[in-house]
């Protein structure tokens, strides 16, 4: 319509990862001309937020991405394919991308969060669609987007996203604990090593060279990142196994939450596979999302 | 663009509960306006319109009692002709009357002119005195002057003319 064009909306996307992340992007023709970002800690808080804000303003559309394990990317819309995968088609709700690929999620999980929200949401995404939305390069390569909570995978053969996973990572134990299970990676094992051997160095390069070592070890002392590796591991095996025989070319990291960019170096070193780092706002993609489909 | 969402979202409405209240109020008050200033223009319109017929009206009326007036004047004018002749004829009337009872027995009368100023008498008397005697007084009391000349029948009584004459208004003003 032709009145929309001056007709200001209002955008909210949220998500629930460590805690609840909201972002509210006012639009005109579909540029943004003013946003905010707000955080809670009590799921009250933000329905009573958004239910305030929606009655202000009529033209807002919620947005969020959905975590459930109940969901996936399959390389075909078809309903053959989803009952080969074991996947019940009839109590799964599909979105079709250029009828190449698919998008599914439990019909239960959308109720789920439908009654748990109970304000209205109007756009629900699956968290791989955020990654298809931001994947620029698709050839054999494997995305995965990092949550505090969270990890999603997506792997792309040629432009066809064929391998989807999500993981849900446990709350964070002591430092010391997870230094002795740091332990168990070869990596770290090889960094030790290094270390022990500092007293035959005399070049100075190798102690700076050790000295970054260092680093690598207390930054992998977050987890995280160690959480990251395994991830792509274990992807990468179900991937060649059950998904794919060619082989992956890249994988990028779309940080949500302020990983270490150190983590290409790690992955590079570890998986070799060439690795590249990308700072992303997914409120902000949800929202984007959003507002081109209206 | 590509759909990515599992929902598609609901129709929002432009304007809040409380704004479309507002506007809807603001809606029927405008159009109570209008309709009020057509209505007014419409009425202006009628009102110019019978302006206009009750000018005309006016100046034929005003046309109308203009003749009226003069028909007026016309049957003042005749009203007074006619008072006048009434008054005229009862004096005229009145005067026959009273001529005809200056009249004495003896003598007949014949026939008589009555004019403004004037009065002619034909008649017959048996003598000249019982005319004389009888009925010049009061004529000459009556008029300034009275002529009477007679002729002898062969009975041996008289016929007479007798003018008399009543000293006209013009006359007295010049005397």
């Amino acid at each position: 319509m032709f009145i929309e064009k001056f007709i200001k909306k209002y955008f909210i996307s949220f998500y629930k990862d460590k805690e609840y992340l909201l972002l509210t992007e006012t639009v005109k023709n579909k540029k943004v001309i003013s946003s905010e970002k707000k955080e809670f800690k009590e799921k009250k808080e933000l329905k009573e937020f958004i239910k305030k804000y929606t009655e202000q303003n009529p033209q807002t559309y919620v947005s969020t991405i959905i975590f459930t394990l109940n969901q996936g990317v399959i390389d075909s819309c078809n309903k053959k394919d989803y009952l080969l995968r074991n996947i019940d088609y009839d109590n799964v709700k599909i979105v079709c991308i250029d009828n190449k690929y698919s998008f599914y999620a439990s019909i239960y999980d959308l109720n789920k969060i439908q009654k748990e929200y109970r304000f209205e949401i109007d756009f629900i995404y699956s968290v791989f669609a955020v990654i298809d939305y931001l994947a620029k390069k698709r050839k054999n390569t494997m995305y995965v987007l990092v949550f505090e909570k969270y990890l999603a995978l997506l792997a792309y053969e040629n432009n066809i996203p064929k391998y989807s996973d999500i993981i849900e990572m446990e709350e964070k134990e002591d430092e010391t604990e997870e230094i002795e299970e740091i332990d168990d990676i070869d990596l770290i094992d090889d960094s030790i090593d290094d270390i022990d051997s500092i007293e035959n160095i005399e070049n100075i390069e190798e102690i700076e060279e050790i000295e970054n070592i260092e680093e690598k070890l207390n930054n992998l002392t977050t987890g995280i990142e160690v959480n990251i590796l395994n991830f792509i591991k274990e992807s990468l095996k179900e991937y060649y196994e059950n998904y794919s025989s060619d082989f992956i070319e890249k994988i990028i990291i779309l940080d949500t939450i302020g990983i270490d960019i150190e983590i290409t170096k790690l992955i590079e070193d570890e998986i070799l596979i060439k690795a590249e780092y990308q700072k992303k706002d997914i409120l902000k993609t949800i929202n984007r999302l959003s507002i081109e489909s209206l | 663009m590509r759909v990515y969402s599992f929902k598609k979202p609901k129709k929002k409405p432009i304007f809040k509960e409380d704004t479309k209240l507002w506007l809807i109020f603001i809606i029927i008050s405008l159009f109570l306006y209008t309709g009020f200033g057509v209505f007014l223009l419409f009425k202006a319109y009628l009102f110019k319109k019978d302006a206009k017929e009750l000018k005309i009206k006016s100046i034929e009326l005003k046309l109308k009692t203009a003749e009226l007036n003069k028909q007026k004047e016309f049957i003042f004018i005749q009203k007074a002709l006619y008072e006048n002749i009434m008054i005229k004829n009862s004096l005229t009337k009145q005067q026959i009357k009273n001529l005809l009872d200056l009249i004495p027995d003896p003598i007949t009368l014949e026939r008589f002119y009555i004019d403004n100023n004037r009065l002619i008498i034909y008649g017959i008397t048996p003598t000249k005195d019982i005319y004389n005697l009888l009925m010049l007084p009061p004529l000459e009391s009556i008029f300034e002057k009275t002529v009477t000349t007679f002729y002898e029948l062969p009975n041996g009584w008289y016929k007479f003319k007798s003018q008399n004459y009543i000293k006209s208004k013009d006359e007295n003003q010049t005397k």
